[in-house]
C-alpha cells in the first residue's frame, strides 16, 4: 500500500515536473556539447535579452491570472517600439522618418510608447470587462490592428518600409550601457527589468488591486458578491499590461538598435510560454512574479542555447511549440486533479 | 429515530463549492478528460519533445 502511494507520488512528481526535467537536461546537454556556453558573457547576454521578455511576460501573466490571455502583446510591443524609435533617431541621420524633428528628451519617446500601449490595453480591457468578449478574441483582433498601424506608420514616403535605424546614442546607451562589476558587465536593461519586477511584485502582493486580481481570476462570482468592482479592476489590469508592453517596446527598440513592422513578432507566444512555464495557470487565480521571471529566463536560456549549438531556427519553432503544449498540458492535468 | 447507514467524509460542502467554481469561465472550463488520459498525453509529448531535441542536437 505504502509502496503504491510512493509510486503514485513519484509518478505525479515526474509528470508535474517533466517540463523542468526535460529543459534542465537540455541545458545540460548544451553545456556538455559547448562548455563555453556557460560564460559570464553569455549569461549576461541571456539576461539582457530576457529582460524585455520579462517585462512583457509580467503584463501578459496578469491577464492569464484573470483567466484571459493576450495574443496582441507582441504586436503592441512592436508598434510601441516603432513609435519610440521614430522619435529618437539620430539628428545627423539623413533618412530620418521626421527630418525636421529636433533631438527630443528621451522621456517623450518613452511616454509616446506607453501611451500607445495604454490605449491598446484599454481597448482590450474594455472588450473583456465591459463587452464580455473573451480575451482570446479581442486580443486576436487588436493584434492585427496593431500590426496594420505599425505597417502604415512605417511604410510612408519618402523612406518607404525601410527599418527605423540610426537611433540617438543617448537612447541606445540608456539601454545598452553596462554596469561593470569586476569582469561582469550587466546591461542597464537588466536593472530596468528588475525595478519593474519589484514594482509589479508589490502591486500583485501588497495592493488591493493585486488581491482583487487573484480573487477575480480564482472565482469571479465570489469576488463580485464580495463587492469587488470587476469591470474597473479588469480594465486597470489590462491598462497596466499595456503600459508594460509600452516600456518593453521602448527598451527593445534601443536594445536591438532598429525597428521594422515585424518587431515583436511572436513575442506574445514567448510571454505566454514564460508565464505558463513559470506556473501561471490558465484556470485563473494562480501565478507569481518570481515564477514568471524564471519562466522567461529559462525560455531565453533554451533559445540562446539552441542557437549557440547551431540548431536550425525551423526546428527551434517546433521545439518551442512542443514546450508550450507540454507546459499547458501539465497545467491542465493539475486542474483536472483539483477538479 | 432514523439510523444513519453511512457518512461520506470524502468531500466537504466547501470543497464541493470550490470544485464547482474552479476554472469557471477559463479556457479549461469545458475540459472533461481523465487524469490517466492526460498522463498518457503528457508522456507522449515528452517523448516527442525528447526525440525532436535529439534530432536537433545530434543532427
Amino acid at each position: 500500500m505504502e509502496n503504491t502511494q510512493k509510486k503514485m507520488s513519484l509518478n505525479d512528481f515526474l509528470l508535474n515536473y517533466s517540463l523542468y526535467i526535460v529543459l534542465g537536461a537540455l541545458i545540460l546537454v548544451v553545456i556538455i556539447m559547448e562548455p563555453s556556453f556557460i560564460s559570464l558573457q553569455n549569461i549576461t547576454n541571456i539576461l539582457g535579452q530576457a529582460s524585455t521578455r520579462i517585462i512583457m511576460a509580467l503584463g501578459a501573466a496578469g491577464l492569464i491570472i484573470l483567466k484571459g490571455t493576450d495574443l496582441s502583446a507582441g504586436r503592441i510591443l512592436g508598434l510601441c517600439a516603432v513609435v519610440a524609435s521614430s522619435l529618437a533617431q539620430s539628428t545627423s541621420y539623413a533618412s530620418r522618418m521626421y527630418p525636421n524633428l529636433p533631438a527630443l528628451p528621451l522621456i517623450l519617446p518613452l511616454l509616446a510608447a506607453i501611451a500607445v500601449g495604454m490605449m491598446f490595453g484599454a481597448i482590450n480591457g474594455f472588450g473583456v470587462a465591459k463587452l464580455k468578449v473573451h480575451a482570446f478574441i479581442i486580443t486576436l483582433g487588436t493584434q492585427l490592428i496593431a500590426y496594420g498601424l505599425s505597417c502604415i506608420y512605417i511604410d510612408r514616403p519618402p523612406n518607404g518600409a525601410q527599418p527605423i535605424g540610426s537611433l540617438d546614442v543617448r537612447y541606445t546607451n540608456l539601454v545598452r550601457n553596462t554596469l561593470d562589476i569586476g569582469p561582469v558587465k550587466l546591461p542597464y536593461v537588466i536593472f530596468y527589468a528588475a525595478i519593474i519586477s519589484v514594482i509589479m511584485w508589490f502591486v500583485w502582493n501588497k495592493t488591493k488591486l493585486g488581491k482583487n486580481m487573484y480573487a477575480i481570476g480564482g472565482n469571479t462570482e465570489a469576488a463580485e458578491v464580495s463587492g469587488v468592482n470587476i469591470v474597473k479592476n479588469i480594465m486597470i489590469i489590462f491598462i497596466i499590461s499595456g503600459v508594460l508592453y509600452g516600456i518593453a517596446g521602448f527598451l527593445e527598440a534601443a536594445r536591438i538598435g532598429s525597428t521594422t513592422s515585424n518587431t515583436g513578432l511572436n513575442y506574445d507566444l514567448d510571454a505566454i510560454s514564460a508565464s505558463v512555464i513559470g506556473g501561471v495557470s490558465f484556470s485563473g487565480g494562480v501565478g507569481t512574479i518570481p515564477g514568471v521571471i524564471m519562466g522567461a529566463v529559462i525560455l531565453q536560456f533554451i533559445n540562446y542555447g539552441l542557437t549557440f549549438v547551431g540548431v536550425s531556427p525551423y526546428l527551434q519553432y517546433i521545439i518551442k511549440g512542443l514546450i508550450i503544449i507540454l507546459a499547458v498540458s501539465i497545467d491542465v492535468r493539475k486542474y483536472i486533479v483539483k477538479k | 429515530m432514523e439510523d444513519i447507514d453511512s457518512i461520506d467524509l470524502s468531500q466537504t460542502e466547501e470543497q464541493a463549492n470550490v470544485k464547482k467554481v474552479l476554472g469557471k469561465g477559463s479556457l479549461y472550463e469545458k475540459i472533461d478528460v481523465s487524469v490517466e488520459s492526460m498522463n498518457k498525453f503528457i508522456f507522449g509529448i515528452v517523448i516527442v519533445l525528447v526525440l525532436v531535441l535529439g534530432i536537433a542536437l545530434l543532427g
